[in-house]
């Protein structure tokens, strides 16, 4: 809570719509250059997880930032769960430095982010029907079977998932300007579809 | 019971006599059963009823205003014949007295009105229409009573003291009927007085004007009071009715505050949109003009013109719009005709339609017919209406599914379905996804997955097909008559109100179409007096039935869940009746379908075409209850705020208290966030240290530029040493690992040893050692013995013990050996194999024994036998057939007393 009130302030600055959104995860992958012993590190390593018949990689977790991370024998490392890209990165590093401690000769090469998922609250409801007919191009609404619409932006490849409550949540993001900039371009088009509150209505909530 | 039962859900329609005003005691007659006692009373049902009892009440209401207006045309009829009637000659004639004329003209009046009215009422019961525009009946019911009322009492007050006068000097004929006038007059008074309550309690119901009623019907009772003239029967008349009159003034003035709302409802709804029911309704009509209205022209040869022409896709014609001649159809011949051409020769008719099938092979073929049966298997167990022109539809997407190798790895009927949906979308018919699902036995989902890929691989997910949105009163016909068990119009119609106003109401977007179906054919059902309960409904719209009571509980909560059903449909007519005021076009671009054409904007990025659909599917985005999903965020950040409202306060506490303490001096205050803070983030083995590295990297990270290299200094050893385990901690966890993995490692070892070894073997074969191609070999083998080690072991040890076992010595013990081998040994009942070879064995044997000793008991049997069956003894044959039938009983007699050495060797053999 805290930490999302921290962030809150650091973006309202950046954020003219007023609206402000909160990283939910950050997936990050990084090259470690070195060929891992999977055995090896799931015994030595407490927080590991090893399970060669089910999926041919280690999962590792850590507590701060609370992270966990995929190690693919060939080095490679998949890191999730972060909440912001530096912690990702610090994560990541402390990934590699136990691997290191590990004895083997781990470096941080290519770090990049994958994805960032984050979502917000417009804070009023919007019509999706409104949106998928106006936007018909970049929009997906089946009620049957998802009760979001699915908004697939052309240009910088992210995915918005919006609902009737005004909840958004934003993905496909490789950096915290691209889901800015998806949300600015999207804030307009749902105050579009807004639903109008009448006088009476607020005049009688307040009753 | 049942007879009762029947009787209510028969009353609507017909006429009950009810005197009493207002909730009359016909309303605890009327509510006692309206759910069948296999509902379950839970909070969905309990709605239900409580909006069905409103709407039964209104219904009574209504009728009991239709039976006072007729007692009081009734009356008024007898006061205008009687008083018209009342010329004695000379004195004793009515028109010679203003009162009695005056007296007369008005009850002319109220008759005339009191006509109109119970005509008027009668058609609307009757039909359900008003002929009168429904924002003014209201009021022209209650001012139209009041005024016949008021001058109905004027009247008759105005008469009585001079019928007095003349009743005191004489009484005859003439002043009787003067009375009986008179008090015909005061009885139409008193009925639609009544009436006029009603009507006044309706409109307050209805409108702001209740306020208005409010003081009329207020007026009306203090008229009442000062107004009394001396006339002992007023009084009484004034005594019997002002308690009720007051106590529904009251009521009234209650109902005031509920009108208000709805008044500034009916305020919103003329200045905003049209209902979503008046689009639906408006539907056909729209079509059918459009149809109209833009023709193709064709050549007609009868009317020798150019005349617009109609095409009408069902049975596929084009006729002539003016003489209705037909043009053309669209009509396809499998077989060849022919027709004679300008010359006079025969020639082969039309086009050959080439296929595109024909290239390709029989088992193609076969695919695609495979799909056809499977789409026409669905069609017809779905019950999908449009025959083959939709199965026609769904094979054209399952052909080029087939084409783009979309139905490899899925299944037939899946892929069928989905393209029957499609097409099902495409025409509008009114099946769900989960009609489908539910058919093939699936998962909605996987199904839905199915879908989506399809209109992906289809290149339709930008298409007008897919596009289009799904409108749930689509539904509401099938589903009614599903779960009717036959077409119900009413039924339907009150559910497509209902729908109308959940979409205006915003309970529909992001929702399956299914639920809210659910809810209005529920509600609806009830309030036509229809006893379903929800798991009939449920099993219809296949919705669960925690779903259809969250719906019904959140209509409730909507503003409409507070109407009877008759001011319910009275909102949803006037919405009809109130056309949208002319919207003017906004400025901005056209953003929907439509946006390469010329089309002008009209509003939010629409064109007026797809505007109006966007209305009449979601309900606009003016007014109504805010989505249930919204007020649930709402909730939530509203806590949230008090909490941490809550939570600043308490913190300034804290200081505060802080603050004091330490001003006392006293020196050690245990921080409780920051002890929280330390408990909670900290791995068990890293110090404190870690926290305060914490900060200190997160504000490095950003310095540290080239953290490309394996410089990983800023982390803190301390804490990654908390990651990483001890020797003892290794050894333990290894254990647990291994034993784990115990499958993992076994066959990882083989692999590996399997591995080395060929590469043994084939580096040996270059270095060409005879010696080592030898060892390497044998390892080879050795390595490939112990990968199928498992396996050939069983064969070995089989092997052996053939190998090992003695030759056979006689035919049961090679039997015996033979079945051992095979797997059914178990099922073998040995005992009876030896029977069978020990007596064939002993045949041999036996007829010396059945020649030396054969056993006198047995001989006895024989001659019995015999003698039993003398008429066989002249037979030829007979004697030998005996003779046999003899040797097997004396070899078994042989066998059970004497045969112990022959039974001797098959306890040498072994069993086992």
């Amino acid at each position: 809570m805290a930490e999302q009130g921290s962030q809150g302030k650091q973006l309202l600055s950046r954020h003219p719509s007023g609206v402000v959104f909160t990283i939910q995860n950050v997936v990050s992958t990084v090259n470690m250059d070195c060929k891992l012993d999977l055995k090896t590190i799931a015994l030595l390593a407490r927080n590991s997880e090893y399970n060669p018949k089910r999926f041919a990689a280690i999962i590792m977790r850590i507590r701060e930032p609370k992270t966990t991370a995929l190690m693919f024998a060939s080095g490679q490392m998949v890191c999730t769960g972060a909440k912001s890209e530096q912690q990702s990165k610090l994560a990541a590093r402390k990934f590699a430095r136990i691997v290191q401690k590990l004895g083997f000769p781990a470096k941080f090469k290519d770090f990049k982010i994958q994805n960032m998922l984050s979502s917000c609250d417009v804070k009023f409801p919007i019509r999706l029907e409104g949106l998928s007919l106006s936007h018909g191009a970049f929009c997906s609404y089946e009620p049957e079977i998802f009760p979001g619409l699915i908004y697939r932006m052309r240009q910088s490849k992210m995915v918005l998932l919006i609902f009737a409550s005004g909840k958004i949540i934003l993905t496909g993001a490789k950096s915290e300007d691209d889901t800015h900039a998806a949300f600015e371009n999207i804030y307009p088009v749902l105050t579009e579809f807004r639903k109008i509150q009448q006088w009476y209505v607020i005049v009688f909530s307040l009753q | 019971m049942a007879a009762d039962d029947e009787d209510e859900s028969a009353e609507p329609r017909s006429i009950v006599p009810v005197v009493a005003p207002g909730p009359p005691p016909g309303i605890e007659k009327s509510t006692p059963s309206p759910l069948p006692a296999a509902v379950p009373a839970d909070e969905g049902s309990a709605v239900v009823r409580s909006v069905v009892r409103r709407w039964r009440r209104e219904h009574l209401l209504e009728k009991s205003g239709l039976i006072l207006r007729a007692l009081a045309w009734i009356f008024s009829l007898i006061a205008v014949a009687v008083l018209a009637s009342n010329r004695r000659g000379g004195w004793m004639s009515f028109d010679h007295y203003q009162e009695y004329r005056y007296l007369l003209a008005v009850a002319v009046v109220a008759l005339v009105y009191s006509t109109a009215q119970v005509l008027r009422q009668a058609h609307r019961l009757g039909t359900g229409k008003d002929l009168a525009p429904r924002q003014y009946s209201g009021i022209v019911d209650f001012a139209g009573d009041q005024v016949i009322a008021y001058l109905l009492i004027s009247a008759s007050s105005a008469a009585i003291p001079i019928t007095d006068r003349m009743r005191q000097e004489v009484v005859n004929t003439f002043t009787d009927a003067s009375v009986a006038a008179i008090s015909m007059a005061l009885l139409a008074f008193a009925a639609l007085s009544l009436s006029a309550l009603i009507s006044g309690f309706e409109v307050s119901k209805r409108s702001s004007l209740g306020c208005h009623s409010h003081s009329f019907v207020r007026g009306l009772v203090h008229g009442r009071r000062s107004g009394g003239s001396s006339s002992a029967f007023l009084q009484v008349l004034a005594a019997i009715f002002l308690p009720p009159l007051t106590a529904s003034c009251r009521r009234s003035h209650r109902k005031i505050t509920q009108a208000k709302r709805v008044g500034l409802d009916a305020v919103q709804a003329s200045a905003g949109w049209p209902s979503a029911s008046d689009q639906i309704l408006r539907v056909p009509e729209h079509r059918g003009c459009l149809k109209l209205l833009v023709p193709s022209m064709g050549w007609c040869s009868h009317c020798e013109d150019d005349c617009p022409t109609i095409r009408d896709p069902d049975k596929g014609y084009i006729c002539c719009a003016i003489c209705g001649k037909i043009l053309d159809q669209d009509i396809y011949f499998t077989g060849p005709t022919f027709a004679k051409d300008s010359s006079g020769q025969s020639q082969f008719a039309g086009s050959i339609m080439h296929s595109v099938q024909s290239g390709y092979s029989a088992s193609h073929e076969r695919t695609l017919m495979k799909g056809r049966d499977e789409i026409r298997h669905i069609v017809d167990s779905l019950r999908v209406g449009g025959g083959d022109s939709i199965i026609n539809k769904a094979h054209a997407f399952y052909q080029i599914a087939v084409d783009k190798n979309f139905t490899k790895g899925r299944r037939t009927s899946q892929v069928a379905a989905a393209c029957l949906y499609i097409a099902c979308r495409q025409t509008k018919k009114a099946y769900l996804l989960i009609d489908f699902s539910d058919y093939l036995q699936i998962n909605v989902y996987v199904l839905g997955a199915v879908f989506l890929q399809l209109c992906k691989i289809l290149s339709l997910l930008e298409h007008p097909i897919v596009q289009k949105l799904v409108d749930p009163s689509l539904f509401i016909h099938r589903f009614t008559e599903r779960l009717l068990g036959r077409k119900n119009n009413a039924v339907s119609e009150t559910a497509l109100r209902i729908v109308a106003r959940m979409k205006r109401d915003w309970m529909q977007t992001g929702r399956k179409p299914s639920g809210l179906c659910g809810a209005a054919l529920y509600i609806s059902a009830h309030s036509h007096g229809l006893k379903y309960s929800k798991t009939d409904v449920v099993s219809v719209v296949h919705v669960c039935e925690a779903t259809l009571t969250k719906r019904l509980i959140e209509f409730e909560n909507t503003e409409s869940g507070s109407l009877t059903i008759e001011e319910f449909l009275a909102r949803a007519d006037e919405l009809n009746a109130e056309s949208e005021p002319d919207q003017l076009p906004k400025e901005g671009k056209v953003l929907c379908k439509h946006k390469d054409t010329e089309v002008p904007h009209f509003a939010h990025g629409l064109c007026r075409k797809c505007y109006d659909k966007f209305i009449k599917i979601s309900g606009g985005l003016q007014g109504g209850a805010e989505p249930p999903a919204f007020q649930q965020a709402e909730r939530q950040r509203m806590e949230k705020e008090e909490k941490e409202k809550k939570m600043r306060d308490s913190n300034l506490d804290n200081h505060h208290i802080y603050e004091k303490d330490k001003e006392n001096g006293s020196a050690k205050i245990p921080d409780i966030g920051q002890a929280e803070g330390k408990t909670t983030n900290e791995p068990e083995s890293a110090g404190s240290a870690e926290d305060k590295s914490l900060d200190s990297e997160q504000q490095d990270l950003d310095d540290a530029a080239d953290d490309e290299t394996e410089n990983f200094s800023d982390i803190d050893d301390v804490e990654v040493d908390g990651y990483l385990h001890n020797e003892e901690e290794k050894e333990l966890k290894k254990i647990i690992w291994e034993e784990m993995n115990k499958e993992y490692l076994e066959e990882q070892a083989a692999k590996e040893a399997a591995v080395a070894a060929a590469k043994e073997a084939y580096e040996a074969n270059f270095a060409d050692g005879s010696e080592d191609v030898l060892a390497a070999k044998e390892l080879a083998e050795a390595t490939a013995a112990a990968l199928a080690k498992s396996r050939k072991e069983r064969k070995k040890r089989r092997a052996e013990e053939s190998k090992n076992a003695a030759p056979a010595q006689t035919p049961l013990e090679a039997t015996r050996q033979m079945l051992k081998k095979k797997t059914f040994s178990s099922k073998v009942n040995y005992e009876a194999l030896e029977a069978l070879y020990t007596s064939e064995q002993d045949n041999g044997k036996k007829q010396k024994i059945e020649t030396d000793d054969a056993d006198p008991c047995n001989l006895h049997d024989n001659i019995e036998n015999h003698e039993v069956d003398p008429g066989s003894m002249g037979d030829g044959d007979r004697p030998e057939a005996y003779e046999d039938h003899n040797f097997a009983e004396v070899s078994y007699d042989d066998y059970n007393a004497i045969g112990d050495e022959e039974y001797g060797y098959d306890e040498d053999f072994d069993f086992s």
